[in-house]
């Protein structure tokens, strides 16, 4: 994200490139690309560049323009402004049916007039495979999403998951360059995403592909992608690997889309050893260790993102420490998840914060309770520092 | 509880039941009956007044006589197979025409369709009998179609289509084209947008998922519309009637021949019995079809 020159970024690469393996250009590369409808702009002047073999999350609110960027690559759109290369190749002007891209829709489109063998071979067919070869590529699409002896099923005879992993399978049957999943996910039950997420992961590490997915869903994101893109209103927040974005975002809109998170306003007083020092609205000193590439000025306001499960719930006060932080309170709401449980805090200055602590103990042990005077602590390493 | 719920149940039965099981028995009857000039002019006569001796004499008295006729006659053979021909033509010509236009409907932005569907819908307002009259005032040698048509300079012979079997094609299409649009839009309209993309992803042209994705899924409209128009059609009196000439000739002109010019009720209704039966060929395929297609949709 250092780089603002993409002649320089596609050089350098965003990972350490090591002397064995040069850094390869970019698989695909959105070039200032915007486009319009009408009145309305869904991709704004956006840059981004994706590597071969990544599994690629766009992720962000409906309306964000996620679902836009993959109708674009997919040839469904045209840009209005800018442009999209593939290996280098602008793809301006190339029909969707002349693109080495394929997708999955989420309502999975199959054809419901043909049987599973027909929908899968269908890709195949319009490049006028022989007969025999369809067959070998649809028996060996079957057997990697685990559907063997459901070749003759119409569609309407398919559970949600089947017809998932049928739609999966015709939009890898071409092995394409890169493969669109557009909330592939989104129809089926919890379980059942859980499990297909892993496939996925699974399919697109034995392929070697370059898989896209657009979701709303962050723990899908977070779980399947190597790096997420979170996008608001036709442009790319952050684009980083789902720790970073997790751990380090560059905004509080992106701390606060992925995950719970308790964003609180201080004011940067100065610096002590390394930790920087800041006070927030109660007075409250707090210590923070900084990135690297934090820009630390006294006076400055900026938002500390502190995420629940980062908080410690204490009865007795804990030990004094330069790198710990804590704050007094009284407990509002305990909401029991099974594997944690989610303390929301009163604090004295009236400001209630969300702490997590995962139930090490049967909940009939837990020693805090309801309207209980708790201590609520944290390291100075366990937060971040964002602009206001 | 019970009885109200049956008597439900029964009322439809009960309709058809008086209105046309019996209608129909007593068309079978006159089928069977001897023509006689008398009123009513066929004979026997049921009645109750010689008692059950005089009733089974009656029974005895019915023949297939006038089946026999239709079979003897070649009219009657011809009159059904140009009516079979004449349907079935009309029916591809309505297809050819009405698929085009279902389509662009289906095609239309969303807040147009509702007025086009109107549109098709409209001549419904108007009494079918005045339409076919308003035909007869283009078609006819001095109506508007030959003079816009010398006006312009086209001919200078005016085209003799009115009486001719082409003018019954007109009027039959132009009568039955909302029959068959209508079917055919409700199933294109039901084709889900993303499969077209779908198909247009995994390589095909704008004509290649045309051919393998909307034309097999619009099937089920085509065959319905193809039904709702050809079923009336090989029954169509008004039209031959009034656009075609006297060479027309149509199993539905015929009947009506043989009822009114020539007061021969009981060749006239086995007429009626043996286009029911022709008909009733199409119909059981149709709710096959229709069926097959229910248990399709799950």
């Amino acid at each position: 994200m250092n780089f603002h020159d993409p002649a320089s970024a596609a050089a350098a690469g965003t990972e350490p490139a090591s002397p064995l393996e040069p850094a390869r250009p970019p698989l695909i590369r959105f070039e200032n690309v915007t486009k319009t409808f009408g009145s309305f702009t869904a991709i704004s002047d956006l840059n981004l560049e994706i590597r071969e073999h990544e599994f690629f999350s766009l992720l962000g609110p409906s309306g964000c323009g996620k679902t836009t960027m993959m109708r674009l690559l997919a040839g469904f759109e045209e840009v209005t402004s800018g442009r999209i290369l593939l290996d280098g190749q602008d793809l301006t002007g190339i029909p969707a049916n002349r693109r080495p891209i394929n997708m999955m829709f989420q309502s999975y489109a199959l054809f419901p007039h043909m049987s599973v063998a027909k929908n899968i071979g269908f890709g195949l067919k319009q490049d006028r495979w022989k007969k025999r070869d369809i067959q070998d590529r649809v028996d060996e699409m079957l057997a990697l999403v685990q559907l063997e002896g459901f070749a003759d099923r119409k569609p309407h005879q398919l559970s949600g998951g089947q017809m998932q992993r049928v739609a999966l399978a015709r939009s890898l049957a071409k092995k394409p360059k890169v493969l669109l999943l557009d909330e592939p996910l989104g129809a089926l039950d919890k379980k059942l995403r859980e499990e297909t997420q892993f496939q996925l992961m699974d399919v697109q590490e034995r392929l070697g592909l370059t898989f896209i997915i657009v979701t709303h869903d962050q723990d899908e994101a977070m779980t399947v992608s190597s790096r997420i893109a979170v996008m608001k209103a036709g442009k790319l927040l952050q684009t980083d690997t789902p720790a970073r974005i997790y751990e380090h975002p560059a905004s509080s809109y992106v701390a606060d889309f992925i995950g719970n998170v308790n964003l609180i306003n201080i004011e940067l007083a100065g610096m002590d050893g390394g930790l920087a020092l800041a006070r927030w609205d109660g007075g409250t000193r707090l210590a923070i260790r900084p990135q690297p590439e934090d820009v630390l000025t006294p006076g400055a306001r900026k938002t500390l993102v502190l995420r629940p499960e980062k908080i410690h719930v204490t009865k007795d006060r804990p030990a004094e420490a330069p790198n710990v932080n804590m704050v007094e309170g009284t407990v509002e709401e305990i909401s029991y998840t099974g594997s944690a449980s989610t303390f929301l805090v009163r604090l004295d200055g009236g400001m209630l914060i969300r702490a997590q602590e995962a139930n090490r103990l049967l909940t009939s042990r837990r020693e805090v309770d309801w309207n209980d005077r708790v201590w609520l602590s944290w390291r100075a390493g366990a937060c971040v520092l964002v602009d206001e | 509880m019970r009885t109200p719920r049956k008597l439900l149940i029964l009322t439809p039965y009960l309709w058809l039941g008086l209105f046309f099981l019996v209608p129909f028995l007593i068309v079978i009857k006159i089928a069977l009956s001897d023509s006689v000039t008398a009123s009513p002019p066929y004979a026997p006569a049921f009645s109750l007044d010689d008692g059950l001796a005089g009733l089974r004499a009656s029974f005895a008295a019915l023949d297939f006589e006038n089946f026999l006729w239709l079979a003897e006659d070649g009219i009657y053979l011809k009159a059904y197979l140009n009516s079979v021909k004449v349907a079935a033509i009309a029916t591809l010509l309505t297809l050819l025409i009405g698929y085009p236009v279902a389509y662009a409907m289906a095609k239309a932005p969303r807040d147009w369709r509702k007025t086009l569907l109107l549109l098709v819908i409209l001549p419904f307002w108007t009494s079918f009998l005045i339409r076919i009259y308003a035909w007869i005032g283009i078609l006819k040698n001095e109506g508007f179609l030959n003079l816009a048509l010398m006006k312009l300079g086209i001919i200078d012979q005016p085209l003799a289509i009115m009486h001719t079997e082409l003018a019954v094609y007109i009027g039959i299409v132009y009568s039955y084209l909302p029959f068959m649009i209508l079917p055919l839009y409700a199933s294109l309209e039901r084709i889900d947008g993303k499969l077209l993309e779908a198909a247009e992803d995994l390589g095909c042209s704008a004509f290649a998922a045309f051919r393998q994705i909307t034309l097999p899924l619009s099937l089920p409209g085509v065959v319905a519309g193809c039904f709702l128009v050809f079923i009336p059609a090989i029954g169509e009196f008004v039209i031959p009637d009034l656009l075609g000439g006297s060479g027309t000739l149509m199993i539905g002109k015929t009947l009506w021949l043989e009822f009114f010019s020539n007061r021969d009720w009981g060749v006239a209704a086995a007429v009626a019995i043996v286009l029911l039966t022709i008909l009733i060929v199409p119909i059981v395929l149709f709710q096959r079809h229709q069926q097959k297609h229910q248990e399709e949709l799950g």
